[in-house]
């Protein structure tokens, strides 16, 4: 049945919207569907695209994650939970996209530092994420780009605190050493 | 170059100073073992700064291809069809099989000439049948009080 503040249009709370639409969704409402995914994809493409460094590719777990999730809706218990198992889902296939992908080891010439352009940062940045192992990488990235709180970071990637903080640890200082590798200093 | 006691726990307070304030105790610790170890003080400037070009080469807006909604409805509509393929498609295949046995047994019996001879009327398989006489009907035959 369909909330009446929905029918006349005004919409409190939108933690009660979304559970409205996940529960219209279930029911296989394709409108609710809309909504879910309009108001869902620019966080997941951003999130992919920061771990997977590729737009495309990012749209096409962005895409996945919401098949997925709308696949397995009725699995889920709590309608409130629905955009923390959408993201948790986007980040584990992004993660297998990782594990897949070959680290390329790029070497770069120390002779001529590197100028420190946005693009050609992100070109860097790129190359050295890459070297760096599927859940280090995911951890640096939702912590430094995405800005999430440990609790967040260990929520999503379903691992202790106390995992997040060494992981994180391990991360910068690797990530430092290919840095300073990387920029000749 | 001279190695301070400590370092260890610099290099991780360094780290941990980029999530939560130091208690004082750390803090005061940190600059002073910073302004005595220069490979500390060097490895958190180099640290700082890998940091900050790291963060800035976040994606913070992305654009959408256009289209990108109606590309996942299509697709979820697709999963559905196929999902129920997969449901039924074993009651599906059983019904096919029911209906090929069924054929084939009405195509049998509608051309004999493709039985064996010996089930056909008259073949050795009817050897064990006793032939029962047909009556004959002769009227000269009838007692008379009958015609
Ligand atoms: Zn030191």
């Amino acid at each position: 049945m369909i909330d009446a503040r929905f029918i006349s249009g005004v919409v409190a709370d939108p933690v009660a919207q979304e559970r409205q639409w996940v529960s219209r969704c279930r029911q296989g409402d394709e409108i609710a569907l809309g909504y879910l995914i309009d108001r869902h994809r620019s966080r997941l493409i951003r999130t992919a695209t920061n771990l997977l460094r590729d737009r495309h590719e990012a749209e096409d777990v962005a895409q996945e994650s919401f098949l997925k999730a709308f696949r397995e809706i009725a699995k889920l218990r709590d309608d409130r939970a629905f955009s923390g198992y959408l993201y948790r889902i986007c980040v584990r296939l992004c993660m297998d996209r990782l594990r897949l992908k070959r680290a390329e080891l790029v070497e770069f010439d120390s002779a001529q530092p590197h100028e420190g352009g946005k693009v050609e940062n992100r070109v860097v940045i790129e190359k050295l994420l890459a070297q760096l192992p599927a859940e280090l990488r995911t951890t640096l990235v939702l912590r430094e780009m995405e800005q999430l709180s440990y609790e967040e970071v260990a929520e999503v990637m379903r691992v202790p605190i106390g995992t997040v903080r060494s992981r994180l640890h391990t991360a910068r200082e690797r990530f430092r050493k290919l840095w300073i590798e990387a920029v000749g200093e | 170059m001279i190695r301070v006691f400590g370092c260890r726990r610099f290099h991780r307070l360094a780290s941990e100073r980029e999530d939560r304030q130091l208690t004082s105790r750390e803090a005061k610790f940190f600059e002073t073992h910073r302004s005595r170890c220069a490979d500390c003080g060097l490895y958190d400037t180099q640290a700082h700064q890998a940091l900050d070009v790291l963060r800035g080469a976040a994606f913070t807006e992305v654009e959408l291809t256009p289209m990108f909604d109606e590309r996942v409805i299509r697709k979820f509509r697709a999963q559905k069809v196929k999902e129920s393929l997969r449901y039924w498609s074993p009651a599906l295949a059983g019904a096919m099989i029911a209906c090929v046995a069924i054929f084939a047994t009405l195509a049998m019996v509608s051309r004999p000439d493709q039985l064996k001879q010996a089930n056909l009327p008259g073949g050795s398989a009817s050897r064990f049948h006793e032939k029962s006489a047909f009556p004959s009907f002769e009227l000269s035959a009838m007692p008379r009080f009958v015609r």
